[in-house]
């Protein structure tokens, strides 16, 4: 937690739509809103985790805050400077300064070029001398755990865990500020998973980098982000540190996020939320529900879900959630659904998880 | 002698010493080595493990569905009393096609893209199992009321499987539908023709948790409606969990733990077992174990022991010279761990927690095996 003051980025009201064209001549019909007015910041040397299913827009925000994808609105702010739809000239200063892991290790490294090769190309973009090079790249892979004979070796020999190892060195080849994580574990099985997780938690402590850490796995979350923001259909939907999000998810949708983790003991099964399976599928974004996006899907919907869009509100001066049950002028649509708006978690369940080292 | 693996009692299906080997330019990989399992009427069994731990290949030789050669595949595999390696190709074709179904991973590529929904479950009621119907029994069958019945079936099947729609959805194509949906169309084609054995590898993985959780509700539903045992294959511990009566763990081609769920995950014995779940980062905080060091053995040149000796935490000199006995541990519960003989006092054999704060803190650098 240093300096909280100035956050190292801010993302304010960002929105992608993304043009629909149809007919001849290719008119713009329609828009995919797949970012929608998301704001977060994220202070230097901590971890915000984004959370959402496919479609959620989680990436496109990643996408749109390194420059990949030119955003429709809203500004990006990295330490200080707007760098929305950033200049050639800007791109090439921030790159060096944040930097991006992708979820497929496969794809994401050249199958044709030593793997020596591929963590050289950064580091000659930084202007390190040719002599250097060589020496530079082994103490890279040593940083990620792998040992020089890596140098020589192409993607196709190394495992999944292996590539995701090379990837991170990729990114920290420049030496960033910011990572951006995209499902860097998705691909990976849950010991391999484990691993890459402790080695991204101890290149945290020793660069002190900061993170914004895209997953769809909230049990990953738990341990690893500061923050936590849950989004659904291009918007954020509920904002908080991560302890208050797990302990009292507040919003339905997060709580039916957690209650659908297939877990593996007795008490993390107490922990969870009432489970309440949702009805139907992630609306289309092309295709927004009125209102409420959630309304669809919500077990709780009243008929003011789908007429009013809810405001982003901070409930209890802890997380912020974009649902009506918190906003005091529906009180009385939810008077049948009096469990809403106490946290799911018997509270003894929370005051011995606490207890936990 | 190896102690027999706990056979569920009244099995439906049973795999006894199932050994399959690939050929290759570089030699025989010998990746299922000795696999024991068996699966009771109206029990859900799953096979556990990571990927290349040989789970699908297990799956793939009981429906006989690799080709032979490259795969060598010996054992005995025993369905409803009958032997079914030694099937001929048709037999084989009317025993799967009736009795058993297999529901796969990916409900992208498992539909065929140029027909519809309709069109491709009513071609499963009508021939499931009948790929040898003559030309004039195709014909008939096809264009008759049988063809009209079949359809009233499958709509059924439909609704059974909640699909939303279910008549605009038999005149769609798979593209038009999303991934829970698809889904939901293979299930309903595997229960067609009233299956007694499902097989399902790795139901629901493709899709986002919401969908995925949905999905397992439904497949709950349906096994205790339609009465079916059920031979489930994930990765996902919690998946098992969550599902199965009687879990197998594999490794490295073999089965190195059994036991039902509850004793499973309350009490793992296995080594592998205990890191696997020490892994999984949980829902409730604490410490995570940093994973399991190494990576699965080279098939074509395995370690001669236990498989798992080269990465584990507790394996001595005669771990790695033999395989260990399936030590016996209670009802349906067995350890393929020498830590599990007679011999060796309880207070030798690791917990979870030991294993955990093993595998917690990392013993040298450089390992670079994932």
């Amino acid at each position: 937690m240093t300096d909280v003051s100035e956050p190292l980025l801010e993302v304010d009201d960002l929105e992608k739509y993304f043009p629909v064209k149809s007919g001849i001549i290719k008119r713009t019909s329609d828009h995919v809103k797949a970012v929608d007015g998301v704001s977060f910041d994220i202070a230097r040397g901590e971890t915000l985790a984004l959370i959402g299913e496919s479609g959620s827009g989680k990436s496109t925000v990643a996408r749109t805050i390194i420059g990949l994808t030119g955003a429709t609105g809203g500004t990006v702010r990295f330490d200080g400077e707007d760098i929305t739809n950033a200049t050639d000239e800007q791109l090439a200063r921030l790159r060096s300064r944040v930097q991006m892991v992708f979820q497929d290790p496969t794809s994401s490294l050249n199958p044709r070029r030593t793997i020596g090769k591929s963590l050289a190309v950064p580091l000659k973009a930084r202007g390190v001398a040719t002599s250097d090079l060589r020496e530079r790249v082994v103490e890279l892979l040593e940083r990620v755990e792998l040992n020089d004979e890596y140098w020589n070796k192409y993607p196709h020999e190394l495992s999944g865990g292996q590539k995701q190892r090379v990837n991170i060195a990729r990114a920290l080849a420049v030496e960033p500020e910011l990572l951006l994580l995209d499902e860097p574990t998705s691909a990976l099985d849950v010991s391999v998973q484990a691993k890459i997780i402790t080695l991204l938690e101890e290149l945290q402590a020793e660069f002190g980098l900061t993170y914004l850490f895209i997953t769809h796995d909230l049990s990953l979350v738990r341990n690893f982000a500061d923050e936590t923001a849950v989004m659904y259909l291009g918007e954020i939907q509920e904002r908080g540190p991560t302890e208050e999000v797990f302990q009292r998810p507040r919003h339905p949708y997060s709580r039916a996020l957690l209650s659908a983790i297939p877990v593996t003991t007795d008490e993390e099964e107490a922990y969870k939320p009432r489970h309440e399976p949702l009805r139907g599928e992630i609306p289309s974004p092309r295709d927004v529900p009125t209102g409420c996006r959630f309304h669809t899907r919500c077990p709780y919907a009243t008929d003011a879900c789908s007429a009013d869009e809810p405001q982003f509100v901070a409930v209890d001066a802890g997380p912020s959630v974009r649902c009506h049950i918190y906003d005091e002028a529906y009180a009385d649509a939810f008077d049948d659904v009096p469990e809403v708006a106490v946290a799911a978690v018997a509270d003894e369940t929370v005051a011995s998880n606490t207890n936990e080292p | 002698m190896r102690l027999d693996e706990p056979v569920a009692e009244n099995p439906l299906l049973t795999v006894e010493d199932l050994e399959v080997g690939f050929e290759s330019f570089d030699g025989l990989a010998e990746v299922i080595d000795g696999v024991n399992l068996s699966i009771g009427k109206g029990e859900v069994v799953t096979i556990a493990g990571e990927t290349g731990c040989g789970k699908s290949v297990t799956m793939k030789s009981i429906l006989r569905l690799l080709n032979q050669p490259p795969a060598r595949v010996s054992g005995e595999i025993t369905f409803d009393g009958t032997e079914l390696l030694s099937l001929s190709d048709r037999e084989f074709e009317r025993v799967k096609g009736q009795r058993m179904s297999l529901v796969f991973q990916d409900p992208m590529s498992s539909l065929n893209p140029t027909f519809t929904i309709g069109e491709q479950l009513t071609d499963t009621a009508q021939f499931g199992g009948d790929s040898d119907t003559g030309v004039v029994e195709f014909f008939r069958r096809r264009f008759s009321g049988e063809r009209d019945e079949a359809r009233e079936r499958v709509l059924e099947m439909l609704r059974e499987v909640q699909m939303p729609d279910p008549e605009n959805i038999m005149d769609s194509y798979p593209t038009q539908l999303s991934g829970g949906m698809r889904q939901r169309a293979l299930i309903a084609q595997a229960l067609l023709n009233e299956p007694d054995l499902l097989i399902a590898d790795e139901i629901g993985t493709a899709l986002d948790v919401t969908i995925h959780d949905q999905i397992l509700d439904l497949l709950k539903d349906l096994i205790e409606n339609h009465d079916l045992s059920v031979l489930m294959i994930t990765h996902n511990l919690g998946v098992a969990r969550q599902v199965s009566d009687r879990v197998y763990v594999m490794y490295g081609g073999r089965i190195v733990e059994t036991a039902p769920t509850d004793e499973l995950f309350e009490n793992p014995k296995h080594p592998y077992t205990q890191g696997l779940i020490a892994s999984i980062p949980r829902l409730t905080g604490g410490e995570m174990a940093t994973g399991i060091d190494g990576s699965i053995p080279e098939y074509l040149d395995p370690p001669p022991g236990c498989r798992f000796a080269p990465r584990c935490p507790y394996a001595t000199a005669e771990c790695e010279e033999a395989r260990p006995e399936m030590y016996e541990r209670g009802p349906q519960t067995g350890v393929e761990c020498v830590l599990y003989d007679e011999a060796v006092p309880a207070s030798e054999r690791p917990t979870v927690e030991e294993t955990r704060s093993h595998m917690t803190r990392r013993p040298s650098k450089q390992t670079g095996g994932d």
